[in-house]
């Protein structure tokens, strides 16, 4: 079990308020945005925010964020590369 | 001027929900909401939407309108929300995020106003007619019925849902002060061509002899009236003060549908 | 009428601006923002008047601000942009002189987003930061303060109603205005919007990616976005027999009025501007005129990308591939939310005073896809009829149609 994604699962879950789901619903290689959990744009924003709030990574442009978030696998392999050495998730 | 019946009621305040058909009482404390308390018919957002909005949409949803879909908008429905703080709750939670790093939480943003509970209330059920958020104090809703009365006594639309609403918790452990109030105000010759039976009519007056109950939410009277089947009893069955705001001295009184127009006993 | 923008406190300041083409957009000084303090902002800076003033000679900073100008002993900024405009808007009307009795009568309506939220702001930034309750921070915070603050300045305690309907909420004041005189419940009603710059909206736009860093360009090729603003309008809405009766000047008439919902986003406009189209038909209908009656449309034209396409759509269905001159004056005043569409409307109206077409200032190259070229210079007009349009979060739509007075429908301001 990756730590890093199911720590991802779970605040993703916090951050958009997603009450009906546990980590366990979220596959982690599926598609976050479109179908599945109804995710819409604003989202991808506050999915920006998430990431700086809780690993320090500033995400500056859209382009980047839209691969980043593309499934909790990707976004678990940016933040793996993109944040600081002693960086650790809370 | 067309007269206006109330074809249906909606509620979920501290003491439970539901509508002309049934009522739940909350068991323990009020509890957090959650959709399939209201409905089953699936509704991801809910969990979504923030505190005011939940309460307004749980209340529109016990009217249970008809089914309606993407292409079948009902530009005749009009949306009244009348709340006294309004979005406050969300502003207080949205001031923090920005405090907090990564900055302001873009989705709580969209409910740092509360007309966004009539668009959550209007995507839901694809009602593209007029419609406002009044704000005036605790007559607020009030404000809201009067207001929906008007515009369908005067032709401007076929009906319109008041909704008088305020949620705001102290904290996230303590259980908010909330209570919503929806109600379905149409046109009394229309509903009846569609073969519907309203709860009651609603007509102005000249304010009765006797004093008006101020002790209870002038909403909450209302809803338990029309839920007890109390505005099928003959003669007037209530009279609601008009908000100090409006500066008239007439009542809006709630009749049997099937009385006077004048809502005297008959 | 009132007035009070980051291009000017009088309507004759605001017209000299359009004229001018000088933009209100700049530094934004009234508080720190370490994440949006670079954008540029339409600040309402200090009255000009003011420099004649003894009174402000002695700290100019100080007593030249919307708080020292309102007349208001105390309240939000919001509160007092608003109480600003509606006494100017009150004696321009020639209504100084009513006493108590006839002022009971007069209503308010108001719209506002932001109400005391600036303050509020520093009562919640006190208490999470250093631990401090200062309850004073809050007394402005509702929505309701800036009407009450209006109706308790001048006595008036007819029909009072504050409209919080996001960025429509000026035009669905003067709307819900019509609907109180047409109903016979008042008179006289004084409606319009205000709202102040605050770290909640600034913020808020900015983490939607939605505001502009070099300044909003409606209907622009390359347009990135909203400017945000700040101010204040209000107009006086009277009857026309009434109006006449006591020989009040009649500005302009009030034709007709419309408003939709687009049940689609809480943010984000129905693209095909289905709706917003419909409330422009709407307020046709109301009036009793067709698209071709209109000479001139004040648009919405926040200078989003979203907005201005489904706007632009709305616009070429409804006259047809042919719409008459259209500008936004959002370069002017910035986004001033929910005082956007009564600054409009009374822009909307000098224009037609002037006969004179409002520049869509910040247009370098129209976007091919809206289908029309916006005007790019303030230039003569041949005006009688304009429309103004004003779009909301949660999907609200109004547009109002204003008139100048060369026949005696309708009502005035």
């Amino acid at each position: 079990m990756d730590e890093l994604v199911e720590t991802l699962k779970k605040q993703i879950i916090e951050a958009l308020s997603l009450e009906e789901s546990t980590p366990d619903d979220i596959d982690p290689a599926a598609a976050l945005f479109g179908a599945g959990l109804g995710l819409d744009s604003i989202d991808a924003l506050e999915l920006v925010v998430m990431v700086e709030k809780h690993y320090g990574i500033r995400i500056t442009e859209l382009e980047i964020g839209r691969q980043a978030f593309s499934s909790v696998n990707t976004l678990a392999d940016f933040i793996r590369k993109n944040r600081e050495p002693c960086g650790e998730s809370e | 001027m067309r007269r206006t019946v109330i074809t249906a009621c909606g509620c979920v305040d501290e003491g439970g929900f539901g509508n002309a058909r049934s009522w739940t009482r909350w068991p323990g404390g009020v509890p957090r909401l959650r959709w399939r308390m209201f409905s089953d018919q699936p509704f991801d957002r809910f969990g979504r939407l923030d505190l005011l909005c939940k309460y307004a949409v749980a209340a529109v949803e016990m009217l249970e309108l008809p089914p309606s879909t993407e292409g079948e908008s009902r530009p005749d429905l009009a949306l009244l929300l009348g709340s006294d703080n309004g979005s406050l709750d969300t502003d207080v939670k949205f001031v923090r995020s920005m405090h907090e790093p990564g900055g302001a939480s873009p989705t709580l943003f969209s409910y740092t106003l509360p007309s966004t509970a009539l668009g959550e209330i209007a995507i839901r059920h694809h009602i593209t007619g007029p419609g406002a958020c009044v704000m005036a104090g605790p007559e607020s809703g009030l404000l809201a019925l009067w207001e929906g009365m008007a515009w369908v006594a005067e032709g401007d639309v076929g009906g319109c849902i008041c909704v008088g609403c305020d949620a705001v918790s102290a904290s996230a452990a303590d259980a908010p002060s909330a209570h919503a109030y929806a109600f379905l105000v149409a046109d009394e010759a229309a509903v009846a061509t569609q073969g519907n039976a309203p709860l009651a009519r609603l007509a102005l007056s000249p304010a009765p002899d006797g004093k008006i109950d101020q002790t209870q939410r002038p909403l909450r009277q209302l809803f338990r009236l029309l839920a007890s089947g109390g505005g099928k009893a003959p003669g007037a069955a209530l009279y609601l003060p008009a908000p100090a705001t409006l500066n008239v001295l007439q009542v809006m009184t709630v009749s049997n549908p099937n009385g006077r127009s004048d809502g005297r006993t008959g | 009428m009132g007035i009070v923008t980051a291009a000017g406190w009088t309507p004759e300041e605001v017209w000299s601006a359009i004229e001018a083409e000088e933009s209100g957009l700049g530094r934004l000084t009234l508080f720190d923002s370490p994440r949006c303090g670079h954008m540029p902002v339409a600040q309402v800076r200090d009255d000009p008047a003011a420099r004649s003033d003894p009174a402000a000679r002695s700290d100019p900073a100080a007593r030249s601000g919307p708080a020292a100008r309102s007349g208001l002993r105390e309240g939000s900024r919001t509160d007092h942009l608003a109480v600003y405009a509606a006494r100017r808007a009150f004696s321009d009307a020639g209504l100084d002189s009513f006493g108590d009795a006839d002022r009971r009568e007069i209503g308010v309506v108001l719209g506002t987003s932001t109400g005391g939220i600036l303050d509020s702001e520093g009562f919640l930034r006190r208490l999470m930061l250093e631990d401090r309750l200062d309850v004073s921070l809050l007394r402005f915070h509702l929505c309701s303060s800036p009407a009450n603050a209006v109706a308790g300045t001048l006595g008036l305690l007819g029909f009072r109603a504050t409209v919080s309907n996001a960025c429509a909420s000026g035009a669905t004041a003067i709307a819900t205005a019509c609907e109180v005189l047409e109903s016979g419940e008042a008179e006289i009603v004084l409606a319009g919007g205000a709202d102040s710059l605050a770290r909640l909206t600034l913020n808020g736009f900015c983490s939607l990616l939605n505001v502009a860093p070099d300044g909003c360009r409606p209907f622009d090729a390359e347009r990135a976005g909203l400017s945000l603003g700040e101010g204040a309008a209000m107009v006086v809405l009277e009857s026309e027999a009434h109006a006449r009766a006591r020989g009040a000047r009649i500005h302009a008439y009030v034709a007709g009025h419309g408003s939709t919902c687009d049940a689609y986003h809480a943010t984000a406009p129905r693209p095909d501007g289905s709706r917003a189209l419909a409330a422009m038909r709407s307020a046709l209908d109301d009036a009793g005129m067709n698209p071709t009656d209109v000479d001139y449309v004040n648009a919405h034209g926040t200078g989003t990308v979203d907005n201005d396409l489904a706007e632009a759509r709305a616009l070429m269905q409804l006259f047809d591939g042919h719409p008459p001159p259209v500008s936004s004056t959002k370069r002017f005043f910035g986004h001033t939310l929910a005082a956007a569409g009564a600054i409009e409307t009374v822009v909307s109206i000098l224009a037609l005073h002037r006969q004179r077409v409002p520049a869509n200032l910040g247009l370098r190259r129209v976007d091919p896809a809206m289908g029309f070229e916006p005007i790019g210079h303030t230039s003569d007009g041949d005006l009688t009829v304009a429309m103004t349009n004003s779009f909301g979060f949660g999907g609200n739509n109004c547009s109002l149609l204003v008139e100048r007075p060369t026949d005696d429908r309708g009502q005035g301001t």
